[in-house]
């Protein structure tokens, strides 16, 4: 053993001695002597950024108030003063072409055509957002949010987001609980070989009204034990347009489709659905219970999403359209006219990518968007890419 | 001989270093790749009714906080169900719950006092689900803080069908009270800030811990409940992933545990760890390689997942090949052997978290200096190979002999969480 070897060896000693030694003074007088701290009294709050604002020294914003004659409240700010951050506690204008850091008012804030928040805005009692104004940060109110055509802001919060555009339709019209009378009937149905979606309308022409297909799996799980394993859907709960599919029936009314899915028009989905690929829904479709799809959903006018609809890939939503909960795009989503998002319990849509709205768009709580929220007075629900979809059987591939 | 030794120590090099590449790859993507949000853009957004389940034995210096913690969550109360489980408790855990069911609406207090029931959590969560009513169950441990908006967050992600669990951030209270504590936060760093985000956004099989997550009611039901297993929630896991489900973690739904503070608690937890997920793999190894719902990767995964209290055993023997190829002079293959043997094991299995990933979870949580400590996990590293070891052969004990299920109650210690304000709308 040479010299040179031990002397490496006692370096090696040395360095993992030295490494102990640090690690031993560390844990006797700790850098973190607590635990990594957590904010237990943080809420889910979109206005977080208004309550801060009212929360600042007086000095640090500038304020307008009724009762000060040199704050006008419907003319606040004009862009020849350069940025700054202003508090109202009335209406309040971002004039048109004006640029502010940051606005917060206790009435109606109105951002004018042209205008730029370069951060948020919030009215607590509604916001405008007017033609090509943009907003860099949040755009949030405790009332209501009107977006006119290409305006653009990062986020959007407020119980009620909506598009300038035509009348909205009203409301989907719920669909009716399961009535455990109908079980029977359901089996009967069934066992004489019609499907599912078949039998659902059948039975719902007898309810007076459209029933849940949810509730339906439902009963036939808690009756049939088809719960107990997977099973193919072919054997079971089968619409006709699946007949042929390969897919599976998981249980807790849910079906998945390991490739992509093109449903015809008018077709009903009477569970939650899981496509592994992309999903084309044609004209008028109907998903009692929610989408999850793993690539892009394309999603025809008139459909409807009774849950939420999730997608890794991009999300489109043609005309009056409507999803019942939630919408997650994993790349850009894009809503043509009179879309409705969240008309069921809760709602609000949420895109790694953007977001183009079309006219007459409403969405309940939030928006968000990586890239932004664009509203469009044109067309932005650009014609469905039909070419690129093979129509020869129910499991069509779409290739974007 | 020294052959066979050869050829076993090769395989376990080969085992490790399997291990090692999978760390490596979260290690990378955890820090340099795009991260899963977990749906937390939806936050607030999605509100279903949730029932919450609180299994409590002997729980009387935590029970009251629990349950304060949730009444005050930022989620519409009317449809949040809260159900403490007291299961055959000797203290004051019922008059605790009691009280709290009286002063709270949406609060209530269910008691397993029959002497001849089965006892342990998996039979209080059974009870609870029996009587809930949520779509939602999120289950909390009775010495969990849950903050305020903890609801929202777990529940964000059941927005998609396909989702069938979810599972939060567990971090230590307790992490300053002695050095074991301290190891043990950096273990805990390291397998949820590091691994499970990695898993996540990989799309690999994230495992549901059995507390600050729970399940959606109909999958639950669909894959057949709760099932009496020392790690029901690892046994829950591969149910739903082998049911077409997945499991989300949501990184950003942290809330504080305790941990245990001495060595013969240590001890119990993890032999219980070992010996429950040992069980599971048991079970379902070969459902895992036939499953037609899993993607190949998820497979693979899922392989390694459930090997994961075999590698220190392998570890240890591995060892022990080395120091007999030493006697026998194997030359320069041994050196090369033990050295990176060495290296990988260290880096790949120290302390049960890799120690690339407690690295990488210390320097995204911020505590830079902390990393220091990461020697000493070479004793608790140690001390996991013995025990594991010693699962291993409690395991097929088991099996052999098909003995039942024994709960061991972890301690607690009531210590106070701490509360650290932080600026509205920020986060880590």
């Amino acid at each position: 053993m040479t010299l040179g070897y031990l002397a490496l060896v006692g370096i090696f000693f040395a360095m993992i001695a030295a490494l102990f030694a640090m690690a031993l003074v560390e844990i006797r007088r700790p850098s973190d002597p607590g635990p990594l701290p957590i904010d237990v009294g943080r809420d889910i709050e979109h206005r977080w950024f208004a309550r801060l604002l009212r929360g600042l020294p007086m000095g640090d914003v500038h304020t307008g108030d009724d009762t000060d004659p040199h704050h006008a409240p419907q003319l606040i700010y004009g862009a020849a003063t350069g940025p700054a951050t202003f508090m109202m506690r009335s209406n309040g204008d971002v004039p048109d072409g004006g640029t502010l850091d940051a606005f917060v008012c206790d009435g109606v804030a109105t951002v004018g055509p042209g205008a730029t928040v370069l951060e948020h805005v919030d009215g607590a009692d509604g916001l405008v957002i007017g033609e090509g104004a943009a907003v860099g940060g949040r755009a949030t109110s405790a009332t209501w949010i009107l977006l006119a055509p290409g305006s653009r802001v990062r986020y959007a919060a407020a119980p009620h987001i909506m598009t300038d555009g035509p009348a909205v339709p009203s409301d989907p019209v719920p669909l009716a609980a399961w009535d455990g009378s109908f079980d029977v009937d359901l089996e009967w149905l069934l066992s004489e070989g019609m499907p599912l979606d078949q039998a659902l309308r059948s039975l719902s022409r007898t309810a007076g009204g459209t029933l849940s297909g949810i509730g339906a799996v439902h009963a036939l799980e808690r009756r049939t034990g088809l719960g107990s394993s997977t099973i193919d859907l072919a054997a079971a709960v089968n619409p006709w347009w699946l007949q042929d599919a390969h897919g599976w029936y998981l249980g807790a009314a849910t079906a998945r489709i390991p490739g992509d899915l093109v449903l015809p028009a008018g077709a009903v989905v009477p569970f939650h659905l899981i496509v592994d690929g992309t999903l084309v829904a044609r004209d008028g479709a109907h998903f009692h219970g929610g989408v999850s799809v793993g690539g892009d959903a394309i999603l025809f006018d008139e459909c409807r999403v009774e849950g939420s609809l999730t997608a890794k890939g991009s999300v489109l939503l043609g005309d009056r359209a409507s999803v019942g909960e939630c919408v997650s795009a994993g790349g850009d989503a894009t809503l043509g006219a009179c879309v409705l998002i969240g008309g069921g319990r809760n709602g609000g849509l949420a895109s790694t990518g953007s977001v183009a709205l079309g006219p007459g768009v409403r969405v309940t709580n939030k928006i968000y968007a990586d890239a932004g929220i664009a509203v469009d007075d044109a067309a932005v629900y650009s014609p469905l890419p039909e070419r690129n979809i093979d129509q020869s059987s129910p499991t069509g591939t779409y290739a974007p | 001989m020294t052959p066979a030794v050869q050829i076993l120590s090769f395989v376990i090099f080969a085992v490790i270093s399997v291990y090692a590449a999978r760390h490596y790859r979260f290690l990378w993507n955890r820090l340099f790749q795009r991260q899963d949000r977990a749906y937390q853009d939806l936050a607030g957004s999605y509100l279903p009714s949730v029932t919450v389940i609180i299994p409590m034995h002997n729980e009387s210096r935590v029970a009251a906080g629990v349950i304060e913690h949730l009444v005050d969550a930022d989620y519409p109360q009317e449809l949040v169900q809260i159900l403490a489980v007291n299961d055959h408790s000797t203290d004051d855990t019922a008059e605790i719950i009691d009280a709290a069911a009286s002063r709270y609406a949406n609060v209530t207090a269910v008691h397993r006092t029959d002497p001849d029931e089965a006892r342990g959590k998996t039979e209080a969560l059974k009870t609870g689900t029996a009587l809930a009513t949520g779509e939602v169950i999120l289950v909390f441990d009775a010495d969990y803080r849950p903050g305020r908006g903890l609801l929202k967050r777990l529940v964000a992600p059941f927005c998609d069908p396909s989702v069938g669990a979810v599972m939060g951030r567990v971090v230590p209270s307790n992490s300053a009270a002695n050095a074991l504590t301290r190891l043990l936060d950096l273990e805990r760093a390291g397998g949820y800030q590091a691994n499970l985000q990695a898993r996540q956004n990989l799309a690999l099989i994230v495992q549901y811990g059995g507390t600050v997550g729970g399940a959606r009611r109909s999958v639950l039901d669909a894959v057949g409940g709760w099932v009496t297993h020392l790690t029901e929630d690892t046994d829950l896991t591969l149910r739903i992933y082998l049911r077409g489900f997945r499991v989300v973690y949501v990184n950003i739904a942290e809330c504080y545990e305790e941990v245990v503070q001495d060595w013969a608690a240590r001890t119990k937890q993890l032999s219980r760890w070992a010996v429950g997920h040992n069980t599971v793999m048991l079970d379902y190894l070969w459902p895992t390689l036939r499953s037609k719902l899993l993607t190949p990767r998820q497979k693979i995964e899922g392989v390694l997942l459930l090997g994961v209290y075999l590698a220190p055993v392998l570890l240890l023997l591995g060892w022990v090949a080395s120091i007999y190829l030493a006697f026998v002079s194997a030359g320069w293959y041994l050196t090369v052997y033990t050295g990176v043997l060495g290296s990988l094991s260290f880096n790949a299995w120290g302390n049960l978290a890799a120690f690339n990933e407690i690295g990488s979870a210390l320097l995204l949580d911020r505590r830079k200096r902390s990393i220091l400590l990461l020697p000493l996990g070479v004793f608790s590293s140690f001390a996991g190979m013995w025990i594991c070891t010693g699962a291993l052969f409690k395991t097929i004990k088991g099996r052999i002999r098909k003995t039942s299920v024994v709960w061991d109650k972890t301690p607690r210690y009531a210590t106070d969480a701490p509360a650290t304000p932080v600026e509205p709308g920020g986060g880590r």
